[in-house]
């Protein structure tokens, strides 16, 4: 038995030093070939007792019976960071999977065993799983005929996003589950969609029972597809069964709560059969109901876990911060605001500002004032917005940089073709593929340089492209055939190196480009030259991460396209950047894995949130957005309609769609206050970046707030 | 804090219910309603989740009243912002659908589609439509003329009228289904039908393509989300308890469907306006009747705000004779009413603001037949005389149309007068434009000298503290000489600093800051260039501007330009800076979100000239105001001799075709498509009506903008056949007899 004194591995434990909480020992001594359910709010500590009872665990069981299941890969960090600071194991590491993990795992390794049965039109040769971008890629050649006809006359938004709705109600149909007969169905519940809109979800339906179809008939797994064969059929054979249950004694479930329904299903199975299964649930969060989630289910497996441990507090919050949360909690529900501690002050501070530059300048300033005067380490600060433009984050980028303030930022949602780094990069191939019948323009050149070369200005980059680019030959010249030595000069000797070191890997390393798939260009490319030092992307993370994941995309797609579209490689390369510039969406969709420990972060609120760990100063911009409250709203798919048990017999009306809305805000400014160590900054605006003003719940919330405070303060001045 | 006149009172004691208030100019209304938001959110009676909404007509109105409102709290004690909702119905339609996107097809990202860009689409189809209809636009050629000598002034108003048609159809509702009824009617001998037809279909194919709407598709989804959904209008009706609407008389027929609608059977709504000032009733379908009807609607409280303190009491007799004029004396019967009762009334003793003193020898309504150049330079003059003299009061001259401003501006210019335009685009539009325009130019040509200096200048012009006045501009030009002169671009866009004693020029301080503070500016925005270009023009106008205005103008050219860049894939730096250029110089006017008649205080601008058109003046007063060109041609009243703009001179028997089209529309709406079959040019005369009656509440609403002096004058036209208009002509007639006496 742990002894209570004990301190918690650091490693492990963001709130060094602290000792276990009462919860934390129940937990770790709860015998770990038992059951157990674990609730509690967020930063409460139950992960960090579930990975001490995890190391309890492993000195007893082989650690590769272990199974460590969470709904996404951000959330299994902790475990990730537990393992790789183990150095013995009883066997092989535990395994650490999402669903879909799992499920693949399964599927191909029994595949013959089920695939006829299935449906799969060539059972015999092996399946291919489609990343997002090539299953969209597919539905577009199957839907191309339908738009023809005039589908979806009715709904004004880019096709991608057409497609990618589609594929989204599919998905949730396998992780629901139901059947994808009855997508446009459950669509129809809604109320008050206007009539032509009806007609659009029936043809939404019918394209992506075709994209089903089509998928049987050739192989091809989507992410829905595989869900579906890996519950109905995969799961179905003994074999599977058995190999699993002989493969893992005990799991570990976390943030189920963010997890599927048909997860839920197979943990409630794991556990029927005597597994020891250990669930954790979040009690506010829910922060991927958007993608299928369902935390309502999750809480239903309650039930049928004889032991549960409940965690009450927070670990260590200031209290202000308490008051803070239940404040604004009562706000924005609008129920009537008590008398409250006037500590409350010390948890937040609200700025209001007519518009977006100086919001951004007095952030940025406030930042450098924690950082410099206040020493704080810039990793415990976050700014968030619900969403995050390029221009926005660009601004605070340069401001923040021109404080010499490390940060960085991600945005998963971005198209790929608008990223400067990709697009230097797909220059740069348009250059070694000297086949391709892609033409480089002056300005395209330019940009590559200037995305590539550190400290080149654009006067500079410019007299290069003008003086050294043959649009012609697609290349650039020799620095050195420059014969005018001034403008040599002028361009610096130093520029010059750099360029020469850029042209020679471009014409030297790879000289019989065509063979050459465009991934293994652009990760060399990228991994010999522009990371290293003396070029601009050198140490910028984020352009790794960016270009990891181009990297990744177009091999997928080039697999797929030479194996099942008989593409030559020549062929799939260039088909891959004509699609790029159809607007792809990156596959990786909240899959980005960050591990910037050292800079300040510039997030989306529910990256933030899905990462699950706690920062000391938060940054909220633009508080009246309505982007705080609503859903991302896209007219051919509803994650409410189309999850678990949704009402049979009436309409899904506005009073629904409020509900939904305020919990969502709830749960987001719950969870994010939950995960904050010191303060919170809450900046209005007046005029958003677009010119409108808005007013959104999130501000009225807090200018109730506001007028509450100041009646408490002066009340005789009302 | 605020002493009500009667009237007044009546008014901000309201309690609930339908209230409607007939305001004549200068009563204080807008101050009367601002007054009223503050006391309901001062009572306590709200929610937390409630607001009173306030729902005006331009953006400059918006501002006025949020402010105005944020004073009145104040004073209470209270914070302002919070409790009331001020919004065009463009920005209350935006609310709405922003809530709902997805019933009507829409996801949270929708664009709005600009003027520019929906010129561009009907563009396309025009001249379509204009190659394989040739024959009909012959048959309604005028015979003086030939169709392939007018092809141009075809082409242009055969845009507008798409464009109108567009406009109209989607305030009635209409959607291309619905008007395809009356392009299949076969009875129907009109060929614009099909052509407008024609033409709206494509065009809304060409929004849903693009993941755009315009501002009319804004107005009808709002209010068919609101129509299609009882709950989620319940909710707004709860959100919104009270309904406040100022300019009520400018309300088009879907503004009060929209309100009638979230008002509710029993709901809230005080509709203040003045049914003589409604002047944006052409080619929409407002119409000051309909503020009359509610007016008289049963359940409906009304009162009249008679008292005005604005002008002198000769100025009010003027005006109140027009209104008498126009009951019973208008030669043309169809025109008697067209101005109505209350007369407008000085105010009385002890009210705080008193009748500025009356100066009968300061009205002057000049019967001189002058030409039109003759008009310009005696305005000019009489301004170059007044103005030296009268240093500390506001003048204005009032123009019928933009061009008559811009004519005049140049004749102030020449005369050395000072002048302040406020015509079409405002300056402010026209320079967002060129200002970035003129920073792309430099991003595209980065090792060009002259580049460089303009796109300096421009940032500096962009910055109110930073403005280089006429003065100053010498100095400044000769320190970027010798700065350029100097040093090589590369170089003044590096980390590294200028050495100015180097250059041994004698700069100054300030100028030198200056300068720096630009150049800081393009070293920052070199780097965004590889960005999107939308996302470029927001990071340079997010460093640049500070005006709303600028900033939401600044936001629809990124729009506008990323719309181009999805059309034309191919698009590069300098098509864009094209772009940005071509508006700078063709003055598309914009509206909606980003319009740029922001508040506009004539107070501020003493000794200078305003030139402002009659429409643009609404709401506003002057001192002294001068109304020109008052002649049959801008003020037309149904005489023999008088023209009509909308009736083309090169189309064939006075045809006004617009107005033949609405009438088409309107009996669709009616679902009266049999008398549709009526004869070609009877709504064209029908059309003179309403437009004579549009062009005297014109005239009205230019008299009352006068505090204490007013002059009016009129030219014979560019053919010299114009005369008097008859109004003018009545009024002058009235004041000669009665001071006769």
């Amino acid at each position: 038995m742990a002894a209570p004194s004990e301190p918690v591995p650091p490693s492990i434990n963001f709130m060094d030093p602290i000792r276990y909480s009462k919860e934390q020992l129940a937990v770790i001594d709860h015998p770990a070939s038992e059951p157990l359910f674990i609730e509690g709010p967020a930063m409460s500590g139950k992960t960090t007792a579930a990975i001490a009872r995890l190391a309890n665990l492993l000195k007893e069981q082989t650690s590769s019976r272990v199974l460590i299941l969470t709904p996404q890969k951000s959330l299994a960090k902790p475990y990730f960071d537990f393992l790789s600071q183990q150095s013995e194991f009883k066997g092989s590491h535990p395994s650490i999977l999402t669903i879909s993990g799992l499920a693949r795992l399964l599927v191909e390794k029994f595949w013959l065993l089920f695939s006829g049965q299935a449906g799969f039109g060539k059972p015999f040769e092996k399946p291919h799983f489609l990343s997002l971008e090539t299953a969209q890629y597919v539905l577009s050649k199957i839907s191309e005929p339908y738009f023809k006809q005039g589908y979806f006359h009715s709904v004004v938004i880019e096709r991608s996003r057409l497609l990618s709705q589609i594929l989204d109600n599919l998905n949730k149909s396998a992780l629901v589950p139901f059947p994808p007969e009855e997508i446009s169905s459950r669509l129809n519940l809604a109320a008050g969609i206007d009539p032509p809109i009806r007609i659009a979800f029936d043809q939404a339906q019918e394209c992506a029972l075709n994209f089903r179809k089509y998928c049987l008939q050739h192989n091809l797994l989507d992410f829905s597809l595989l869900i579906e064969t890996f519950r109905k059929h995969a799961w179905g054979t003994p074999p599977c069964k058995d190999y699993f249950y002989s493969s893992f004694q005990a799991i570990v479930a976390d943030n189920i709560e963010e997890d599927f329904p048909v997860s839920h299903d197979f943990l409630r199975e794991w556990l029927h059969t005597k597994r020891a299964v250990t669930l954790i649930y979040d009690q506010g969060g829910g922060y991927r109901s958007f993608l299928g989630a369902d935390p309502q289910n999750a809480y239903k497996l309650k039930d049928e876990w004889e032991s549960v441990i409940t965690f009450r507090d927070q670990f260590r919050q200031p209290k202000p911060l308490g008051v803070l949360r239940i404040a604004l909690n009562t706000s924005i529900q609008f129920d009537k605001l008590k008398s409250m501690s006037p500590s409350i002050r010390q948890a937040y501070e609200v700025s209001s500002y007519q518009f977006y530059p100086q919001m951004i300048s007095d952030v940025c300033e406030k930042i450098f004032h924690l950082v410099e005067t206040e020493h704080t380490h810039p990793a415990d600060i976050v700014i968030l917005a619900p969403y995050l433009s390029d221009a926005l984050k660009f601004s605070l980028s340069q401001n923040l940089s021109q404080k010499r303030i490390p940060h960085t930022s991600s945005r998963p949602s971005r198209m790929y073709l608008v990223h400067p780094v990709i697009r230097a990069l797909i220059t740069y191939a348009k250059m070694a593929y000297t086949n391709w019948p892609l033409p480089i323009t002056r300005l395209e050149a330019r940009n590559a340089l200037l995305t590539s070369i550190p400290g080149l200005d654009i006067a500079r980059a410019d007299l290069i492209v003008q003086t050294l680019f043959s649009e012609d030959e697609k290349r650039f010249r020799s620095f050195d055939s420059m014969t005018n030595p001034v403008t040599q000069e002028r361009i610096s000797f130093q520029v010059g190196e750099k360029l020469e070191n850029l042209r020679q890997w471009l014409g030297d390393e790879y000289s019989d480009m065509d063979d050459t798939p465009l991934d293994i260009f652009i990760s060399a490319f990228y991994g010999e030259l522009l990371s290293q030092k003396g070029y601009k992307l050198f140490e910028d993370l984020e352009a790794a991460n960016t270009v990891h994941q181009l990297a990744q995309s177009i091999q997928k797609f080039r697999q797929f396209s030479t194996d099942y579209l008989n593409l030559s490689l020549s062929q799939a390369n260039v088909e891959y950047i004509r699609t790029l510039q159809e607007g792809l969406l990156p596959s990786s969709f909240l899959e980005q894995e960050m591990e910037f420990e050292s800079a300040l972060r510039i997030e989306p609120a529910h990256t933030f949130l899905m990462e699950n760990r706690p920062c000391d100063y938060q940054f909220w911009l633009d508080i009246g957005s309505m982007g705080w409250w609503e859903r991302l709203n896209q007219p051919l798919t509803n994650p409410y309609l189309l999850r678990r048990n949704p009402f049979e017999t009436r309409q899904w009306n506005d009073v629904d769609e409020f509900q939904s809305n305020q919990q969502s805000m709830l749960r987001v400014v719950e969870g994010l206050i939950r995960r904050c160590g010191k303060k919170v900054f809450l900046n209005a605006v007046h005029v958003n970046e677009y010119g409108t003003e808005q007013r959104g719940p999130l501000l009225r919330a807090v200018q109730a707030l506001q007028k509450h405070l100041i009646q408490i303060e002066r009340p005789d001045d009302v | 804090m605020f002493k009500p006149r009667p009237g007044q009172t009546e008014v901000i004691n309201y309690t609930g219910g339908k209230m409607g208030v007939s305001a004549v100019p200068g009563s204080g209304k807008t101050h009367t309603l601002s007054f009223l938001a503050a006391r309901l959110v001062a009572s306590g009676e709200l929610a937390a989740d409630q607001e009173i909404l306030i729902v005006t007509l331009v953006n400059s109105a918006v501002d006025n009243f949020a402010s105005r409102v944020a004073q009145f709290l104040t004073q209470m004690g209270l914070i302002a912002g919070v409790g009331y909702r001020v919004r065009t119905l463009h920005g209350l339609a935006y609310d709405i659908v922003r809530e709902h996107p997805g019933r009507i097809g829409l996801d949270n990202h929708f664009s709005i589609m600009d003027e520019h860009s929906a010129m561009e689409i009907l563009d396309l189809h025009v001249r379509n439509w204009m190659q394989a209809n040739r024959s009909i636009l012959e048959n309604y050629t005028h015979e003086d003329f030939r169709f392939d000598h007018k092809y141009q002034e075809w082409l242009v108003f055969l845009k507008t009228l798409a464009a109108n048609f567009i406009k109209q159809a989607k305030d009635f509702q209409l959607t291309p289904e619905d008007t395809s009824r009356l392009a299949e009617n076969e009875h129907l001998n009109f060929p614009f039908i099909q052509f407008a037809h024609g033409v709206y279909e494509n065009y809304q194919q060409a929004l849903q393509q693009r993941g755009s709407v315009d501002f009319e598709d804004l107005i009808r989804y709002a209010f068919q989300i609101l129509e299609n959904d009882p709950a989620f209008t319940e909710r707004l009706r709860r959100r919104w308890p009270v309904i406040l609407e100022d300019e009520a008389q400018d309300s088009s027929l879907i503004q009060e469907k929209l309100l009638r609608l979230l008002c509710g059977c029993d709901g809230n709504w005080v509709r203040v306006g003045d049914p003589n000032q409604a002047i944006f009733e052409t080619f929409t379908t407002a119409d000051p009747e309909l503020l009359r009807a509610f007016l008289r609607e049963a359940d409906v409280k009304k009162y009249d705000l008679k008292y005005s303190g604005r002008s002198t009491q000769s100025i009010i007799n003027l005006a109140n004779q027009l209104i008498h004029w126009s009951l019973q004396e208008h030669p043309v019967l169809g025109l008697r009413g067209t101005l109505t009762e209350p007369c407008i009334h000085t105010t009385l003793p002890g009210d705080p603001q008193q009748n500025p003193a009356d100066q009968p020898d300061q009205i002057y309504l000049d019967e001189t037949p002058y030409s039109a150049d003759k008009e310009l330079i005696t305005i000019a003059r009489s301004l170059k005389k007044w103005i030296p003299e009268n240093e500390d009061k506001t003048v204005a001259v009032l123009v019928p149309r933009n061009t008559r401003g811009a004519e005049l501006a140049q004749e102030l210019d020449k005369q050395g007068v000072p002048f302040l335009e406020r015509l079409k685009s405002t300056k402010p539009t026209r320079d967002v434009a060129a200002i970035l325009a003129n920073v792309l130019d430099f991003l595209v040509h980065p090792t060009y000298k002259r580049s460089f200096s303009t796109a300096m200048k421009s940032i500096l012009n962009s910055k109110e503290d930073l403005r280089v006045e006429r003065a100053e501009n010498k100095a400044l030009q000769k320190a970027l000489t010798v700065l350029l002169k100097n040093y090589d671009l590369e170089r003044l866009l590096e980390e590294r600093s200028i050495d100015w004693l180097e250059m041994n020029a004698q700069i100054l301080p300030e100028t030198i800051s200056k300068i720096e503070y630009a150049q800081e500016l393009l070293k920052k925005w070199q780097f965004a260039v590889t960005l999107p270009v939308d996302q470029l023009l927001m990071t340079i106008s997010m460093d640049l501007f500070q005006e709303p205005a600028d900033l939401a103008l600044a936001h629809k050219l990124a729009v506008l330009l990323e719309t181009g860049a999805s059309i034309n894939p191919s698009w590069e730096l300098p098509d864009f800076q094209d772009q940005l250029e071509s508006i700078a110089e063709n003055r598309f006017s914009v509206y909606g979100f980003s319009e740029t008649d922001m508040e506009f205080n004539p107070d501020l601008y003493p000794g200078k000239v305003v030139i402002t058109t009659f429409h643009k003046a609404k709401g506003l007063e002057w001192d002294r105001v001068y109304l020109m060109s008052v002649n049959n041609y801008n003020f037309p009243s149904c005489q023999e001799n008088d023209s009509f703009s909308s009736e083309k001179w090169f189309i064939r028997d006075q045809l006004n075709l617009e107005a033949e089209l609405t009438a088409h529309l309107k009996n669709l709406v009616l679902s009266n498509l049999e008398i549709s079959t009526r004869t070609e040019g009877e709504a064209s005369l029908k059309a003179r009506l309403d437009y004579c009656a549009e062009r005297l509440r014109l005239f009205y609403v230019g008299l009352t903008r006068a505090r204490e002096q007013l002059i009016i004058t009129w030219n014979t036209g560019k053919r010299g056949d114009c005369v008097e208009a008859l109004p003018l002509n009545a009024l002058r007639r009235w004041w000669e007899d009665s001071n006769a006496h």
